[in-house]
């Protein structure tokens, strides 16, 4: 039966084609949404871990009570030395003091409103991480009165890299402070959150305009990922012997995390669309099968075939042309994933960085694990063979001699 | 029944123009009063917020026509300088580059993070040209009898739509001014108290300001070493003078 199920999918090259591109297409346009949304979201919560919350981020219980005021006065003192404490510790890869702050860019009596971040130029993951692209000039350095500007607060102010700008900021005594700063380069970052209207500068420098001393406002610590929660919570608290910090998990504290049930839901609706549309791709071409070969159907049912096993015949069929259309779509889906997650698909181009507050990568590099690859063909499957059951059924209302009788 | 509307309009009528010539009297001798060619005092300010206290000190120099100078002496900003020419106010800071200027929209901002806006410290106070303004009658305050005036603002730019104002009756000084916004919200409360007279002039050295919109936030300003009209140099107000 097997033999002659290979037999007549090779009888029929067209149709074969046809029902095995539509699983084809169905497998692999799921492969990549899979892999676009799981890289997506992946990104979104590892880029809010890299630049705003880290594994844990450590604030002043006052400052966290008051966050919607930006109370600045309620910083961490000597947050630089409390950070290389963190770092003693055998789970903390890396602590880094930084303060996020607004301020004003005064040029010819307007202000335009900037975000300015001051970190330590060392070990930030504004300055360091791979997601950090320099378009122009250098990195910022400790102790100097430069800054970076991200490339729409450059366009904005109408400046270039060498040019100077004089920033305004609220100060810890409620006052204002103006310092010039030299813009030293400009820089571009992987999270859609960062490429706004952001100005980066070494953290004494913006201690300086805000005369915040040797404060900060947060230090994010970057933890090992076997690191337990409660554990290293208890640890941090120790060494730090500070009763008036507070220590955040990053899931407590992520806006992008909040929404994962969210986006749970979203990602299994769009993907049950999918398995639905191949499901009717694949119950449609079975139909239509059946249909054009009821004459075969009939002079097969006619020489003494069961309807069972005309019936099997057809799942069997259809069986094989989803394993050939499954297997050329894992095989393709799986070299574009890597090809992609090689090159990266650039999503600037589609307005990615001009998403705010969701911190989006506007390059994506797709990943996707070989167990999802496997799980994907495994339900396409089940659902082509499903449909090719369901549209085989028919089979049992052919009436032999009505089929015979008709004409092509 | 005709003659007796008519004697109630007049009646009116008489009311109001001996309320207006009145209000205007007592802003007159106000003015009077508070008059100088020019004007210096040291003041110690003192901010409240619900997070605490904070102190700062300043000198200002003051002209009739209300161009101001404020130089902060101590805490963190010392060294930053204010200047107000008619409707602009000029900012040194000295890590900047430039003199920073805002223009007539920044005379509300806060002064040192003060309750105070710099249009509370500086300019001249112009009722005449600047507000109408007329007599509301009389009211008990601090155990002094004072004249309850009700200003209202000639010009939408104006900081303060409208003002309430309560003056000594025997000193013509004022004790308690409210500031509305023009919506009629209550913005601000200022208490002038400890008057001293110095060459003839009457001058407040605390100034209490509440802030009826962030509760619990208020700003005192306690003035010391006033010295009037002595000739204050004109260089004191200039934008090229202020980063010197």
């Amino acid at each position: 039966m097997s033999m002659l199920a290979l037999k007549n999918i090779g009888r029929n090259k067209k149709r074969t084609f046809l029902t095995a591109l539509a699983v084809f297409m169905a497998v692999y346009i799921i492969l990549i949404m899979i892999a676009f949304c799981e890289t997506m979201i992946n990104d979104m919560l590892e880029n809010s871990k890299k630049y705003s919350t880290g594994d844990f981020r450590i604030t002043d219980k006052t400052y966290l009570e008051n966050e919607d005021l930006a109370p600045i006065q309620f910083n961490i003192g000597n947050a630089s030395q409390k950070a290389e404490m963190l770092e003693r510790l055998p789970f903390v890869e890396r602590a880094e003091a930084l303060s996020k702050i607004g301020v004003s860019a005064y040029q010819d009596g307007g202000l335009t409103n900037l975000t300015a971040i001051g970190v330590e130029t060392q070990k930030s993951s504004f300055t360091i991480s791979k997601g950090v692209m320099l378009l122009e000039g250098r990195m910022i350095r400790t102790g100097e009165n430069g800054l970076v500007a991200t490339t729409r607060a450059l366009d904005k102010l109408g400046l270039d890299e060498g040019d100077r700008i004089t920033l305004i900021s609220r100060t810890t005594t409620a006052s204002t402070n103006a310092v010039t700063f030299d813009i030293v380069g400009e820089v571009a970052y992987d999270s859609s959150e960062f490429n706004g209207e952001i100005v980066i500068m070494p953290l004494d420098s913006l201690s300086r305009l805000c005369r915040m001393g040797s404060g900060a406002i947060e230090i994010l610590v970057h933890t090992t990922e076997d690191s337990d929660r409660y554990a290293s919570e208890k640890a941090m608290h120790s060494i730090l012997n500070d009763e008036s910090l507070n220590i955040d998990f990053w899931q407590d504290k992520s806006f992008i995390y909040a929404f994962m049930p969210f986006y749970d839901w979203m990602y299994a609706v769009i993907e049950a669309l999918f398995f639905f549309i191949s499901s009717t791709l694949v119950f449609n071409t079975t139909m239509m099968g059946i249909m054009e070969r009821k004459k075969e159907i009939s002079a097969m049912l006619a020489f003494g075939f069961s309807r069972r096993s005309v019936i099997l015949l057809f799942i069997q069929e259809a069986g094989f042309t989803a394993i050939i259309g499954t297997i050329t779509a894992c095989i393709s889906g799986f070299a574009s994933i890597a090809l992609a997650g090689r090159y990266g698909i650039d999503l600037t181009g589609f307005g990615a960085d001009e998403m705010e507050g969701w911190s989006f990568s506007n390059i994506l590099y797709l990943e996707l694990e070989a167990k999802t690859i496997i799980g994907v063909a495994a339900v396409c499957l089940l659902i082509s063979i499903s449909a090719a059951l369901i549209a085989s059924l028919r089979i049992r209302k052919i009436e032999v001699a009505d089929a015979l009788r008709e004409e092509d | 029944m005709k003659r007796k509307l008519s004697f109630f309009l007049l009646l009116l009528l008489s009311a109001s123009l001996v309320f207006g010539t009145e209000a205007k009297d007592i802003v007159d001798r106000m003015e009077e009063s508070m008059d100088f060619q020019d004007a210096f005092f040291h003041a110690k300010m003192t901010n409240t917020d619900r997070f605490g206290s904070i102190s700062a000190e300043f000198d200002a120099f003051q002209r009739e026509n209300g161009d101001t100078l404020l130089v902060v002496t101590s805490g963190p900003e010392r060294g930053q300088k204010t200047l107000r020419l008619e409707n602009d106010i000029y900012i040194y800071y000295p890590d900047a580059d430039e003199v920073v200027r805002l223009s007539k929209s920044g005379l509300k901002d806060s002064f040192l993070g003060s309750d105070f806006s710099y249009e509370d410290l500086t300019g001249d106070d112009d009722f005449d040209a600047r507000y109408d303004y007329e007599l509301e009658g009389q009211a008990l305050f601090q155990d002094r009898e004072c004249f309850n005036l009700f200003f209202k603002a000639k010009s939408l730019s104006e900081t303060y739509q409208m003002q309430r104002m309560l003056v000594d009756c025997e000193l013509f000084i004022p004790l308690k001014v409210e500031l509305y916004s023009k919506s009629g919200r209550l913005l601000k409360e200022i208490y002038y108290s400890d008057y001293v007279k110095e060459n003839g002039t009457s001058y407040p050295t605390r100034m209490e300001v509440v802030n009826t919109v962030k509760k619990g936030n208020s700003s005192l300003i306690v003035l010391s070493d006033l010295r009037f009209d002595t000739g204050l140099d004109d260089e004191l107000f200039s934008i090229e003078e202020l980063a010197w």
